[in-house]
């Protein structure tokens, strides 16, 4: 810890918060969803929603890409919007079921940023109208 | 040279006094059994070190350094609770008659050994009652309670197969390096 200070005082000098540590997306999925989500986002039945079957078709609109973005474990973890993104991007080429459709289209910091400052109230009914959707 | 005769005598009459006939037949035996028994003893066994098996480091070893029953163990930077090393398990496994929360907390800790940062599950154990043995409370990047995912606080074992049992102990698995 030798280095502490002068990495403090190096902060201080650009008046600038250190940065949390840049992880790889694999590693923010560990730290900041696999706890509850499980390593293969799978869930836990009747408690933690799976993401394996829905991640994608979600994705896919425009409603249930509002609805990713806003969740609360998504719009509140401790990410920026860029890690957001990139951490969206990872989950659905890694932990689904349901193939990528050749038109998918990447998230982006910008996109994320729009949507996860505005809350969602209705977690579950929001959740549940875009299922009936999917299974139509 | 009476005197040594007498004391030749004094000495052979109380020791066959003290001692039965066969009791030099009985030390042998013992004797015997003892040394053989003597490499069965668990002393020692402790120290020595068998080779790192797959990725992940085996505990007490040069890999992964430190007494797991310990509240300075690295991979315990971040517990907030019993170790289950000190409860019948170990820093891995339930003790037995419990059963591990698959929902967790999780964390990061830096390994002494090899410089890295690894990502460390918290999974408790849950099923019994308090264990009460080797309570730690070390929090490193624990968050308060309105950041759930991150905050060590709650009681994990509500992620168990039933609901709201007890909480037992706590384990730290390492799930891989935090690159």
């Amino acid at each position: 810890m030798r280095s502490a200070p002068w990495i403090l005082a190096a902060a201080f000098a650009f008046g600038a918060v250190p940065p949390a540590q840049a992880y790889q997306p694999r590693v923010n999925f560990q730290l900041q969803c696999m706890g509850c989500h499980h390593a293969d986002g799978a869930g836990e039945e009747g408690r933690v929603p799976s993401v394996r079957r829905t991640l994608v078709p979600f994705s896919s609109s425009a409603e249930g890409r509002d609805f990713v973005m806003r969740v609360p474990g998504v719009a509140q973890a401790p990410l920026s919007d860029a890690d957001i993104a990139a951490l969206l991007n990872w989950m659905v080429r890694n932990l689904s079921d349901v193939p990528l459709p050749a038109a998918f289209a990447d998230y982006t910091a910008d996109e994320v940023g729009r949507a996860r400052h505005r809350p969602l109230p209705a977690v579950r009914d929001t959740r549940a109208m875009l299922l009936s959707r999917i299974s139509e | 040279m009476k005197w040594l005769d007498r004391m030749a005598e004094g000495s052979g009459r109380a020791l066959a006094r003290r001692t039965s006939r066969r009791s030099l037949l009985a030390g042998i035996g013992t004797l015997l059994l003892g040394a053989a028994a003597m490499p069965l003893l668990p002393v020692a066994r402790g120290a020595e070190t068998k080779p790192p098996t797959g990725k992940k480091p085996v505990a007490g070893t040069a890999a992964d350094p430190g007494d797991p029953a310990s509240c300075d163990y690295w991979r315990h930077c971040a517990i907030d609770g019993f170790l289950c090393s000190c409860c019948g398990g170990s820093q891995t496994k339930c003790p037995p008659g419990t059963e591990m929360s698959a929902i967790t907390w999780i964390g990061t800790c830096h390994n002494p050994a090899d410089g890295k940062d690894y990502v460390i599950s918290y999974n408790d154990c849950c099923g019994k009652s308090s264990c009460g043995r080797c309570f730690c409370n070390r929090n490193e990047r624990d968050t308060p309670l309105y950041q759930p995912g991150q905050s060590n606080d709650y009681n994990w074992c509500s992620g168990s197969t039933q609901a709201n049992i007890p909480y037992h102990c706590s384990t730290a698995r390492i799930v891989g390096t935090a690159e």
